[in-house]
């Protein structure tokens, strides 16, 4: 999850277009599509106004981080280029070895 | 009662009786792009009454039974507690009306998406964030390691989505 993706869901679940956002929260429009699409981040206290305007808050809590395994990322990639089908085929397979 | 999982059968089970519900718990995180093992089908139903009495066909159907071995009376056992957990002739199914850190079936659909997995099937499975949000919430250690999946998952997905956004 971005910033950008919990931005752009929390004005879509509140229903509300990018400029009415803009009015609502006094953020400038071309910067909430710049947060929206990744191409810049803001600042923990401005997302948090930005999801409040939408009628939302932001629960923060430490979670344990795993640091990237290329491994298990290289199968997590392979399984998501996989239609559902393949990747539930591939878990019964699994179950009988 | 055979011990053989096949999500096939119950789910077609399901589909046959035109339940409507959304696949959440090991299979739906599957079905995401887990590379985890489940032999049990959990499943998020609309409480509605017409929809309880088509689930109810549907358990008939596989043969459900609760852990004790009696027939299932769904209306009283849903009641009972958060997860009516019932053995059928296809696998261990699961009936949880408001997962944990959600507010149930209307919740969960807004996201979930019906993905197709052969036979003719296409259920409603829910969203990736969605298990996240599930799994969170759950903060169960068994769960530590699913969620670090999931969350990657999530971070490799926006990732594709990302690339093949610029290849357009």
């Amino acid at each position: 999850m971005t910033s950008g993706t919990l931005i752009r869901q929390a004005r879509m679940r509140a229903g509300l277009s990018q400029l009415a956002l803009s009015e609502r929260s006094g953020k400038d429009r071309a910067q909430i599509a710049r947060w929206e699409r990744d191409v810049v981040q803001p600042s923990l206290e401005t997302l948090r106004e930005l999801l409040q305007a939408c009628g939302f808050d932001l629960e923060l809590s430490l979670v344990p981080f795993s640091p990237p395994d290329p491994r298990r990322d290289a199968r997590l990639q392979k399984a998501l280029e996989r239609t559902p089908q393949e990747r539930l085929q591939a878990m019964l397979r699994a179950r009988r070895r | 009662m055979a011990t053989k999982f096949d999500p096939y059968a119950v789910l077609q089970a399901l589909e046959r009786q035109r339940v409507i519900y959304v696949v959440v718990g090991g299979l739906g995180r599957v079905l995401q792009g887990s590379d985890e093992l489940t032999d049990g089908i959990d499943i998020v139903p609309l409480l509605r009454e017409d929809n309880l009495r088509l689930l109810e066909r549907a358990l008939e159907d596989i043969k459900a039974r609760r852990p004790d071995g009696k027939p299932v009376v769904l209306v009283q056992d849903l009641a009972r507690g958060p997860v009516l957990e019932l053995a059928t002739a296809a696998g261990e199914l699961k009936l949880v009306p408001e997962p944990a850190g959600t507010r149930g079936y209307d919740d969960l659909r807004r996201h979930a998406k019906r993905e197709p997995i052969g036979q003719g099937l296409r259920p409603s499975v829910a969203s990736l964030d969605d298990h996240a949000r599930m799994l969170s919430a759950l903060s169960r250690e068994q769960d530590q390691e699913p969620l670090l999946t999931i969350r990657r998952l999530i971070e490799l997905e926006h990732g594709l989505d990302r690339g093949r956004s610029l290849e357009r």
